[in-house]
């Protein structure tokens, strides 16, 4: 049983919607924090149903419909979203309402879309899709789970396409409430310098990634998914323990990974972990980071897998991304490794292989 | 009358977040739900809270909804007969 | 197809602090349903609720936890309830096999972060940003039992914690894990209620679920979990068990974001594809713990969803939530919990507060106790907003 990927799409801080392109156009920092390049929504979106749609649900629905048009699927066999924070917009609407208020004078709407699975059932209605519907909202694994769900489908039965996706979104008041726990830098950064960084923290980002996976192979499949790992918490020596048995159970060998994408985010701390993970066990292979161009998020890892097929795809890794290059003639197998850099915890491994 | 229906199209405009529409866009006896400016259940929701926030009325029956908010106008003569 | 056995349970809600004392309300009809004592709102006399009658102080003694400041009541009712299925299920966590957890929860800690969020207090303690979200109560749970090997946390809504065990069954199924803990949590907080109360579905009295009047639901509060394990895992430990999980869909009516469709075309999918999924027939179904909210809604697309599947012949069916109240993300497992009970005890609980039934359905549910009865198989359906519709089916051991 093999599981291609056939459509993806990326709304991010960068100009990555637009699939033709692959980090052609790179958009510094400016502000706190980085917010999505949004695409026309309007295009995918009718008016009536747009208006009550925040901006995590607007960059989830239209990324998903992206990534279905790419792989020509238009009703798919499961919709499994992965969410770090959900739809901070209308939670935090409602919340600050009910507290302002004083509990009168509350309206429904910023209720009913600060549910955590509003993004899918959205699409759901969208494109009238009564097939399964899931969304995991644990933190930084909530994307990879979602992709494990999807590959225990494919392993449980006939299907043909899932359609799996990972967002989160920013918004001031959550940049202040974590800005009080110290997760951002607190120096200017640009996207030349933040990974060279000597202090801990991180920048903060938003983004949407839906992917279609498939059991057929098609022109427009990106990859193989392979297969995905998670774990809440680890030492070192029983993640080194994890990873190799990963990599035993697909038939592989660290000498097999021909590039690594790591979650280097800035923080120094998790970075140097990244860092040193890489040189122990993947010394051969080219580091790739992706994190200094969208910044960090729940779902920031989801960006990391879009990377990972596009390379697979295009057989070309872009400069900006090409943290630390090794020879690499043909590029078979992609690891795709993110851990929480704030908790050192939640550590994940995605695996892609060219189709 | 013509007072209350041209602050009522723009407070409905507002707490709908009709992002494109302007109140000459929409027609006081035009239907509200279904088909004129399409709302639902959802906005007929916002709608009470609107009654109650801005004119003090408050709207617990079902059946009294759909009538009340037929259309714009259907809404004015309401309020013109309930406000407190 | 492998069997997965429930091995061991826990559970915390209006009707008893565990196992013992809720099926022991239920056995004695006894609701938990009154006037709210502890959450703090102005709507503390407009409703009644199945709020669970102790401060967060009391729970956190219950749940062997010393500082309760430190948590949030969603993640004290969960600990409770883990650590009773655990113990429950004799749990050697050292002894080799593979073992996970799957919780959801629909607002996680926000009972902590309203009281925090915008306060001159938040100022001093920033804790509050530690428990709110939806996975925090795994996490501590897993801290404390030891629990490794795998973690995941669900959150649809209403539906949530019957997701939850169809993703642990599927985790053993995949031969990933041999055990799962697996269930939800949700606590009572100002945001649930008041935002409920903005869809007008709220009944200001105690709710009727099925009856031709009835007005909307009760919010509820609590926690439940079952062990489950594989077959190769409970030969392992000579593990006691009390039931099997047999079938489970999930489907999507695809309708609209907050209410059921008329027709309940995906309640029905979701029926039909899990009786599909245990390799039965519907008429093999001994009880039906339906989602039973009581909301005009609900009731209805549900009872046209029975009736499209068994026409007037439905068989016995209640809902429990007026014992409970709606307990959102907690609700699928705390049914759960009462399907393995009414399997293992003979029993079927009765439909509390029906005064008349539906009009133009023509079968009617159980609104007595019935003991002594043939429990095979149990149907428990939870639908969440969002369309989410998701049906699991229990078993009786053979």
């Amino acid at each position: 049983m093999e599981v291609y990927i056939n459509g993806i799409s990326a709304i991010s801080p960068q100009k990555t919607y637009d699939n033709s392109l692959f980090l052609d156009e790179i958009t510094e920092y400016s502000g706190d924090f980085l917010k999505v390049f949004k695409p026309n929504y309007k295009e995918f979106i009718k008016p009536n149903l747009l208006r009550r749609m925040s901006g995590i649900i607007r960059m989830g629905v239209v990324s998903a419909r992206m990534a279905m048009q790419e792989a020509n699927v238009e009703n798919p066999d499961a919709i499994i979203v992965g969410t770090g924070l959900g739809c901070m917009t209308d939670t935090e609407k409602f919340l600050s309402s009910l507290i302002n208020n004083k509990e009168t004078f509350l309206t429904p709407t910023s209720f009913i879309q600060s549910t955590h699975n509003t993004v899918g059932a959205q699409i759901a209605v969208m494109i009238s899709c009564n097939n399964y519907n899931m969304t995991y909202v644990n933190q930084n694994i909530a994307f990879e789970t979602s992709l494990l769900d999807a590959l225990m489908m494919f392993e449980e039965g006939k299907l043909e396409n899932v359609l799996v996706g990972g967002l989160d979104e920013i918004i001031s008041e959550i940049y202040e409430l974590k800005k009080s726990i110290n997760a951002w830098k607190t120096e200017p950064a640009t996207i030349s310098n933040l990974l060279s960084s000597k202090t801990r923290g991180c920048i903060a980002g938003e983004g949407s990634t839906f992917t279609v996976l498939s059991s057929n192979k098609t022109e427009q499949t990106y990859a193989k998914f392979i297969d995905v790992f998670t774990i809440y918490k680890a030492t070192e020596d029983s993640l080194k323990a994890k990873l190799f048995q990963f990599l035993e159970k697909n038939n592989l060998t660290i000498n097999d990974i021909d590039v690594i994408v790591t979650g280097n985010n800035g923080d120094y701390e998790s970075d140097e972990m990244y860092n040193v993970f890489t040189e122990s066990y993947f010394p051969k292979s080219t580091q790739v980071v992706y994190k200094h161009l969208i910044g960090e998020h729940g779902s920031a890892s989801a960006f990391g897998y879009w990377l990972a097929a596009k390379i697979l795809k295009t057989q070309t890794i872009p400069e900006i991304v090409n943290y630390r290059k090794k020879e690499t003639k043909k590029i078979k197998n992609i690891l795709v490794y993110n851990f929480d850099s704030y908790f050192k915890n939640n550590y994940s491994f995605v695996l892609l292989q060219e189709a | 009358m013509e007072e209350l229906i041209q602050k009522l199209k723009i407070q409905v405009i507002e707490q709908l977040n009709l992002e494109d529409i302007e109140p000459s866009d929409i027609e006081e006896n035009d239907p509200l739900f279904g088909e004129g400016l399409g709302l639902d259940s959802i906005d007929a929701l916002e709608l009470i809270v609107l009654m109650e926030k801005e004119y003090g009325i408050k709207i617990q029956d079902a059946e009294k909804r759909r009538q009340i908010f037929t259309s714009i106008k259907a809404m004015a003569e309401y309020i013109h007969e309930n406000k407190k | 197809m492998s069997n997965i056995y429930i091995t061991g349970l826990g559970i915390i809600s209006a009707i008893g602090d565990n196992c013992a004392q809720n099926l022991d309300s239920l056995k004695k009809s006894k609701s938990g349903i009154k006037a709210i004592k502890f959450l703090q709102t102005i709507h503390k006399n407009d409703f009644v609720s199945g709020e669970i009658p102790y401060s967060n102080k009391e729970l956190a003694n219950i749940a062997g936890i010393e500082d309760f400041t430190k948590h949030s009541r969603t993640s004290l009712l969960a600990t409770i309830a883990a650590k009773e299925a655990f113990k429950h299920a004799n749990i050697d966590i050292n002894d080799g096999l593979r073992t996970g957890m799957v919780s959801a929860s629909s607002v996680g800690g926000m009972d902590v972060t309203e009281d925090y969020y915008l306060s001159e207090a938040s100022k001093e303690n920033t804790n509050y940003i530690f428990t709110h979200n939806a996975n925090n109560h795994v996490e501590v749970i897993c801290d404390m039992l030891d629990i490794n090997d795998f973690s995941a946390t669900i959150s649809t809504a209403c539906s949530s914690s019957a997701n939850a065990i169809m993703n642990g069954a599927r985790l053993i199924k995949t031969g990933r894990l041999d055990r799962v803990i697996v269930g939800g949590t949700d606590a009572m907080s100002r945001f649930t209620l008041n935002g409920f109360n903005t869809l007008m579905i709220l009944d200001k009295n105690l709710c009727t679920p099925f009856d031709e009047n009835r007005k909307g639901l009760n919010l509820g509060e609590g926690a439940a979990y079952l062990v489950i394990e594989s077959e190769e895992a409970v030969i392992k430990s000579n593990k006691k068990v009390y039931a099997k999980v047999l079938g489970y869909a999930n489907a999507n009516d695809a309708y609209h974001q907050t209410a059921s469709s008329e027709e309940g075309y995906g309640a029905t999918l979701a029926m039909k594809q899990a009786i599909e999924s245990a390799n039965i027939s519907p008429n093999d179904i001994s009880y039906i713990n339906v989602h039973g909210t009581g909301t005009p809604n609900n009731d209805d697309s549900e009872g046209n969803a029975l009736k499209n599947i068994y026409g007037d012949n439905v068989p016995p069916f209640s809902s429990t939530k007026a014992f409970t109240g709606h307990t959102l993300g907690a609700a699928g497992a705390i049914e759960a919990v009462f399907s393995v009970l009414a399997i293992n005890e003979n029993l079927i609980y009765p439909n509390l507060n029906l005064k008349n039934n539906i009009k133009k359905f023509k079968f009617k549910p159980v609104t007595q106790l019935l003991e002594n009865q043939k429990v095979d198989i149990v149907l428990s359906n939870s639908f969440g907003f969002g369309g989410n519709n998701s049906t699991l089916i229990i078993g009786k051991i053979k």
